[in-house]
């Protein structure tokens, strides 16, 4: 009885949530996806990406990846000549307000990490949106001191 | 030496990053050097100093500053390069070992180097110095924490004195030109 109940409930969802969690992640658009190359002995490091919509709103609420024991959501926040970082619970989305993360802002921050990131690898990382779902991303490692100047002018090297 | 920097007319004005010469005290430190011996301004004596707090285990903003601060020693030329000494000074000493430390700033040249001091309230007294401050934030539940710290590189002549402030907007062209001035 129980366990009709549930598969019911599983086959309504599948119906209901898979179509709509596909159209959702088929509006998102995730590019510009690097980390930097940690430095010797570094044991974070940071990935960036830009992620847009032509669909409803959404909201970017986790991230992992293999590489890393512990990923989180982070950002640097400088003010008064002082920086620091605090973790993000969740970062909106809509058509006009694309989710940019980027040096000195919103980052994924990479912790525990397995091994030493390098310059020109790529890993994947997942990107959690409350809708979307699970979008899996492949993170090119840029060399230290890439800015994102160089992303925007094709120098840090795009992998594509 | 006054004459020569008054006919130069320039002094004050014109430089690229933030002019601070009269605003802070000279360079004055003793610290355990990424070798694991005392360091002290007197050893950097002869060399522009840009001296930065941060800590080994900040990914985003510490690497996106020396990156920024490597790429503008780039462009100086070798003789000059070799005047110009990278002080990443970590107020994070509980997990920035000086041995570490020196792993890590040879990740961005030779001319980068590592320091910290196992006494906070002497990093406490050297920030304050420089009219900042710092301080580590509560661990969680694997004993992370972060750390908040200066966002500004200061810059110290030849003889000590402290002459500019690089901020987080400046670009490397705008601290390599004024770096040539200064040296
Ligand atoms: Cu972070």
């Amino acid at each position: 009885m129980m366990r009709a109940h549930i598969r019911a409930a599983a086959v309504l969802s599948a119906l209901l949530l898979f179509p709509l969690a596909g159209l959702a992640a088929d509006n998102l658009k995730i590019t510009d996806v690097w980390a930097r190359a940690t430095p010797p002995g570094a044991p974070a490091s940071a990935a960036y990406f830009r992620v847009t919509t032509d669909g409803p709103g959404d909201k970017l609420v986790g991230v992992s990846s293999p590489v890393a024991g512990k990923a989180m959501l982070h950002r640097s926040v400088e003010s008064d000549g002082q920086v620091s970082m605090e973790h993000v619970h969740d970062v909106p989305l809509s058509a006009d307000n694309p989710i940019v993360f980027r040096p000195r802002g919103y980052h994924v921050m990479l912790m525990q990490l397995r091994r030493p990131l390098e310059a020109g690898k790529e890993f994947p990382m997942t990107l959690t949106f409350e809708k979307a779902g699970d979008v899996e991303v492949t993170v090119t490692v840029k060399p230290l001191g890439t800015t994102m100047e160089d992303m925007q002018h094709g120098r840090g090297g795009h992998g594509d | 030496m006054t004459a020569a920097l008054a006919a130069c007319g320039t002094e004050g004005g014109d430089w690229a990053t933030t002019h601070v010469a009269g605003t802070f005290p000279p360079l004055e430190l003793t610290l355990t050097g990424e070798s694991g011996q005392p360091l002290t301004a007197a050893d950097l004596r002869g060399q522009v100093v840009l001296l930065y707090f941060g800590y080994t285990y900040c990914p985003d903003v510490c690497p996106v500053t020396l990156g920024k601060l490597k790429a503008a020693l780039t462009q100086l030329d070798e003789a000059r390069r070799s005047e110009v000494t990278v002080l990443f000074v970590s107020v994070d000493p509980q997990r920035d070992a000086p041995r570490r430390l020196r792993t890590y700033t040879s990740g961005f040249g030779q001319r980068f180097v590592g320091a910290t001091s196992e006494d906070l309230d002497r990093l406490r007294e050297l920030t304050s110095r420089y009219a900042s401050s710092f301080s580590h934030g509560e661990p969680n539940t694997d004993g992370d924490y972060l750390v908040t710290h200066s966002s500004s590189v200061y810059v110290f002549d030849e003889e000590g004195r402290a002459r500019l402030l690089v901020r987080p907007d400046d670009t490397p062209q705008a601290i390599a030109r004024d770096l040539r001035r200064l040296l």
